[in-house]
């Protein structure tokens, strides 16, 4: 078979994945409008729950994922937005808008200086700052009681009325998480993202090729910072509350487990994964009050067994069946290598 | 010895000697302002107490981060289920002691039954994904939750301590007027000694010889005819065991509960952030730098004080990524 | 290019001793020697990854010694590595964005997608035309033979438009054809690209520049155009002693 032709079954190849994805995405668009007309107000806040979840987990992924830093502390900065809403709320008079305001600023504040502190590490380095980063943000959340109320948490925060009802709060997650989703979409086929991935295979091969990682790493914490944010001022007005336990290193680790869980490096990955964990976490707890442990042996089994998740096992088995028609990546493949390595130069 | 051997020889030394001074003048720059600051604020008797607590915490600190570097220097594994370790090795020595009366056993049960942990984890969970960096890392912190909960389930959530001998009960005297509790000064001089038997495996044998050679040379060691699983397998229980063991001492003047085996973890962490990866020494003085930084902290500003392990962390990561003694990677 | 009177040492081992080399632009040079002379270790250093112990490293009329090797790859230096250094995950075309983007302002674009700059695409495409690898575009690295990974190395090091190109063992670990091929493609490169090329093999090495730098336990034994090089009595016994 000649180049020529298996290029063009390349490209015959392509829409037929891009056509199942964009129909699997319209569909699953018109079930998140059409459903909460359907559902109790229990099921709605479960998956406004995954939902901000998602988002959360897929901006861990960004790092996690794409650039191959693992962050175990991105809670500290989910969690000082969070408190920033939650302080204005709570101890001062100040309005929707003040208090959306301080929450981003904190929740910026918070990425900056993860970011400054990690920056130049990499590996088990990096992911040891970052427990060490997240537990502090932890550590002072149940010191500072004026600021914190310490374990007692912030109450009185309040959705501004409009969007008072769970189900009206439910569009409002989705069209936010949605937009954001679109936003993180953009910013992992940009230059930055593609610089990301490259980061993530070698870092001293980035450097030799111009890159300044350092900066990039920084970047790379300011934009996942930024989506982790808007998740933390989602999730406080979900819950009306703050306390110290969505600050804990489970709540670091939990975006961690539904990325690898849904498949790691993609952004539909979190996505899945955070849906899986929020449902599982929630009935498995009906039935038996040991949700650590599970959430442990999940990590455990998903880590020795299946790491690429459960995208990684449908893209296995998708390509496969693409490979038994003859039009899958092992096909093609096999066609370039057929072809010499080196043409006359 | 030529010549250029001699000069180049000159050359390294000059290198360490040089890099040394920076770490030092670093370490004094942030120390002679605060020790100056604390003073004013408290008496001098106060100062003393404050700097033995610190070097009594930093003392437990040293038992966990110094296994937890030596792990990470051999086998290139971050072991977070080392604070894991600590809690569930304390809750089992206190059992033990509340049973057969003897503290002593009751050390021993704690760093024995993590020791057997240790075994399964490596043997069975970590030998798997051996050299994939982030999944061993991940693994062990979802075992961290496991025993976590099993621990919450076994011995429940109220705060724990250990009974004591008698003659490690009460205070010691120093001349007329000072007094400090006994079990922390017995604390820091089993902290001496184990610091002493490890530098002196650290210094003097192969397997020494082979941490400090790094990851790079291991086909060199296995080449050597040293059987590196055998050692990496030996050097996870130990390092299990020391954690096990540290749960019980810290049960004797820290609380246990829930909740406890991260914090001990981010402290430890810090420990070897501050210190560097991988290096004995750097374990050591980040338990010192760690301890007394968080004695005066909760002496001071109590509400302050993790932010008060923030703050050195952050300058001294900005200065030198790889902490205060580490290799350069 | 100018490397002034340079040594390096690692802790014990002297790797490179007082070495100078002068590349003017558009110059072709080869470095050669046995193994261990220091080749690769002076290609580290005019790249930034290992600091000169003593002297200089001047690049395009400054004084760059202690540049960070990002900062160098900016002005213009590019280099392959002996034993290729790949992105394997990602495909022939996404290696070679990652390279061409690196010394563009793009770089810090995070709000539009790769494929609306113009510019890398077609520093992209020139790089792959150059290697002749257009037709591998899509190909995952991982998936390739060991001969493609050396053509895209190159690539890899054109596609940011250097000034002056270290290439360190390009031939390494070809068959004699693939060798052949690779002459061919260093020899068809720009004209106005400086070059310094390390390579084992003489025959190739001496053919394809204009001066050759021999060294040989880190310090220089010779220099000259390659007919002074093929004739010089030392390099003989350098090369007999060791081949
Ligand atoms: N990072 C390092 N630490 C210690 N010694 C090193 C280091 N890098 C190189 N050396 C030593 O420096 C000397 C020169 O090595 P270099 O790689 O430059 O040789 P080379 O000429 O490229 O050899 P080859 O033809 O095998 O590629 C060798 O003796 C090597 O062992
Ligand atoms: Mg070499």
């Amino acid at each position: 078979m000649s180049m020529i032709e298996s290029a063009g079954q390349a490209r015959k190849a392509l829409p037929i994945t891009a056509r199942v994805q964009l129909a699997m995405l319209a569909i699953a668009l018109v079930v998140a409008f059409i459903f909460p007309f359907l559902a109790s107000t229990f099921i709605l806040r479960l998956v406004t729950l995954a939902l901000v979840s998602a988002l959360f987990a897929m901006s861990v992924d960004l790092m996690a994922g794409y650039a191959g830093l693992v962050s175990l502390g991105h809670a500290g900065v989910l969690g000082s937005a969070m408190y920033g809403v939650g302080y204005v709320a709570s101890k001062t008079d100040g309005g929707f808008a003040l208090q959306l305001l301080v929450g981003f600023a904190a929740g910026i504040a918070a990425s900056v200086i993860f970011g400054l502190m990690a920056m130049r590490s990499s590996g088990v380095y990096f992911i040891l700052i970052t427990i060490a980063q997240g537990m502090i943000v932890w550590g002072l959340a149940t010191l500072l009681v004026k600021i914190t109320g310490a374990e007692n948490g912030l109450p009185g925060i309040r959705r501004p009325v409009v969007v008072e009802t769970e189900f009206r709060y439910y569009f409002v997650a989705l069209i936010v998480v949605l937009v954001s989703s679109v936003g993180l979409f953009i910013v992992v086929r940009s230059p930055v993202g593609f610089a990301l991935k490259g980061l993530r295979e070698s870092e001293t091969r980035m450097r030799m090729l111009g890159h300044n990682t350092t900066w990039l790493k920084f970047q790379m914490f300011m934009l996942s910072g930024f989506f982790a944010t808007i998740a933390g001022i989602l999730l406080v007005y979900l819950n009306e509350f703050v306390n110290p336990t969505d600050v804990i290193i489970a709540s670091s680790a939990l975006p961690v487990l539904m990325s690898i869980l849904g498949g790691i490096g993609t952004l539909i990955g979190p996505f899945i994964g955070a849906f899986v964990v929020v449902f599982l976490r929630n009935y498995v707890s009906l039935e038996i009050d040991r949700w650590q442990s599970i959430m442990g042996l999940t990590f455990i089994f998903v880590v020795l067994f299946a790491r690429d998740g459960l995208i990684g096992a449908v893209k296995k088995h998708w390509y496969k069946y693409l490979d038994s028609k003859g039009s899958g990546p092992a096909a093609l493949a096999a066609t370039e290598m057929a072809a010499p390595p080196l043409q006359s130069g | 010895m030529t010549e250029a051997a001699v000069e180049a020889e000159h050359v390294v030394v000059d290198s360490v000697v040089r890099d040394r001074i920076r770490v030092l003048i670093i370490t004094l720059a942030i120390a002679i302002p605060l020790i100056a600051w604390t003073l004013t604020q408290m008496s001098t008797l106060a100062f003393f107490t404050q700097i033995l607590n610190g070097l009594s915490f930093g003392a437990l600190l040293f038992f966990l981060a110094s296994g937890f570097t030596m792990i990470f220097g051999l086998m290139r594994i971050a072991n977070l289920a080392h604070g894991g370790f600590y809690l569930m090795g304390g809750y089992v020595g206190i059992t033990t002691t509340l049973v057969t009366g003897q503290f002593w056993l009751g050390l021993l049960a704690g760093g024995l039954v993590i020791s057997c942990l240790g075994l399964f984890v490596e043997r069975i969970l970590l030998r798997r994904i051996r050299g994939m960096e982030k999944p061993e890392v991940l693994l062990t912190i979802g075992l961290t939750f496991v025993i976590g909960d099993f621990s919450l389930a076994v011995w429940g959530g109220d705060p724990r301590q250990i009974e004591k001998p008698e003659y490690l009960k009460g205070a010691f005297q120093i001349g007329d007027s000072f007094f400090y509790p006994k079990y922390r000064l017995f604390v820091l001089a089993l902290a001496i000694l184990l610091g002493s038997f490890l530098f002196y495996i650290d210094r003097k044998t192969k397997i020494g010889a082979i941490v400090r050679a790094g990851v790079d040379d291991r086909e060199t060691v296995a080449a050597m005819g040293i059987n590196i699983k055998a050692v990496f397998t030996g050097a996870f229980i130990f390092g299990a065991f020391i954690a096990g063991m540290s749960g019980v001492i810290g049960a004797g003047f820290l609380s246990l509960l829930p909740g406890e085996d991260f914090v001990i973890l981010l402290f430890a962490l810090v420990v070897v952030i501050i210190g560097g990866l991988g290096s004995l020494e750097g374990a050591a003085l980040g338990a010192v730098v760690v301890g007394l930084i968080d004695a005066f902290a909760k002496a001071l500003v109590p509400e302050l004080s993790f932010f008060t392990l923030f703050a050195p962390m952050a300058i001294i990561l900005m200065v030198r990524p790889n902490g205060l003694l580490g290799r350069a990677s | 290019m100018n490397v002034d009177d340079v040594t390096v040492r690692f802790g014990g081992v002297t790797a490179v001793n007082h070495v100078s080399l002068k590349v003017e632009g558009g110059q072709r040079w080869a470095v050669i020697g046995p193994n261990g002379a220091g080749k690769t270790t002076l290609f580290r250093t005019i790249s930034g990854e290992v600091f000169p112990t003593e002297g200089r490293v001047e690049l395009f009329g400054s004084d760059m010694s202690r540049a960070a090797p990002y900062q160098k790859a900016q002005r213009g230096v590019g280099r392959t590595y002996q034993v290729t250094e790949l992105f394997k995950e990602l495909t022939v075309e996404e290696n070679l964005i990652i390279a061409a983007q690196a010394v563009t302002k793009t770089r810090f674009c995070f709000w539009a997608p790769v494929r609306v700059r113009g510019e890398v695409d077609e520093m992209v495409a020139n790089a792959l035309e150059a290697v002749d690898l257009t037709s591998a575009r899509h190909t995952r690295v991982a998936d390739m033979s060991h001969g493609s990974h050396r053509q895209l190395e190159i690539a890899m090091a054109l596609s940011s438009n250097p000034k002056l190109l270290l290439l360190d063992e390009p031939a390494a670990g070809l068959s004699s054809a693939e060798r052949r091929m690779m002459k061919g493609l260093i020899n068809g490169l720009p004209r106005d690209l400086s070059i310094v090329l390390i390579e084992h093999d003489m025959d190739i090495a001496l053919d394809l520049v204009e001066r050759v730098l021999v060294l040989d336990n880190g310090s220089r034994i010779a220099e000259g155009d390659p007919d002074e090089i093929r004739t010089n009595q030392r390099v003989q016994d350098v090369y007999l002693k060791f081949d």
